[in-house]
């Protein structure tokens, strides 16, 4: 597996922010859900800057709504995850789970 | 009905400097968000966060400029130092090293400069091509 198929902590969480949002998933509600799942707070520019790296990588595409008076004008731009953003998540949550396993002290359970 | 602003300066600070691939949404996310009952430090901390990427992700992008400059540099200390050992009359040579210290750390300023001033304008040059902040928010 190639090293660019590793997802870091917070594009992990925005993917998965992603996934649990469907088709509502724009800045505000993934900052949202980041901030409640992770009770840590979730700036949107990270989120963006985030976002910004996996759309260059393939991992979500993004798409163009309705603007709205309350924004300004300016439109919401909805994300969702790729093919190839689920295999990342897959790969990374394979490597993830086989290092917690046979760490006990960490909850992971005994040796492999 | 009158809708709450954000604060102002920090808007132009985000217009100008705030540069993502989708900075019009991410300053409709800021006014949404502000207008459900955020704060006007919750507005400028967010704003300060969007500018700090920003600047970050402009300097990486910029690496290949700031290494043609640096390299710029450093060719022309060489040519300027080689004429100085050929072309300088002796007294010169008294004390020669710091001038020339001091020439390369004034030209070193300089470069740095001029590298600030084209990273500023070409934030802004990216900024034209997509919506301005403060311009949506003045459509309000």
């Amino acid at each position: 597996m190639s090293r660019q198929s590793y997802l870091g902590e917070f594009e992990l969480m925005v993917l998965l922010a992603l996934i649990r949002l469907g088709d509502d998933a724009y800045g505000v509600p993934i900052a949202r859900e980041i901030e409640q799942r992770s009770r840590r707070e979730a700036a949107l520019g990270s989120v963006y800057a985030a976002l910004d790296r996996l759309e260059e990588r393939g991992l979500v595409t993004s798409r163009l709504g309705d603007a709205t008076a309350v924004r300004g004008g300016r439109a919401k731009r909805y994300f969702r995850v790729t093919a190839q953003g689920l295999r990342g998540i897959r790969e990374t949550q394979r490597a993830l789970v086989n290092l917690w396993q046979g760490l006990p002290e960490l909850g992971g359970g005994g040796t492999v | 009905m009158s809708r709450r602003q954000p604060p102002k300066l920090a808007t132009w600070l985000l217009d100008r400097l705030g540069y993502t691939r989708h900075n019009a949404a991410l300053a409709g996310d800021l006014l949404e968000e502000f207008r459900s009952g955020r704060s006007r430090a919750w507005y400028w901390r967010q704003a300060a966060m969007v500018i700090a990427n920003g600047i970050a992700r402009n300097a990486i992008v910029q690496q290949a400029y700031l290494k043609a400059i640096l390299v710029g540099f450093a060719l022309q200390f060489v040519v300027a130092f080689a004429l100085w050992r050929l072309n300088l009359p002796r007294e010169l040579h008294i004390g020669g090293w710091a001038k020339v210290l001091v020439w390369a750390a004034f030209q070193l300023a300089y470069g740095s400069f001029k590298t600030g001033v084209a990273l500023i304008l070409d934030i802004d040059l990216k900024l034209r091509e997509q919506p301005s902040v403060a311009g949506e928010v003045s459509i309000l």
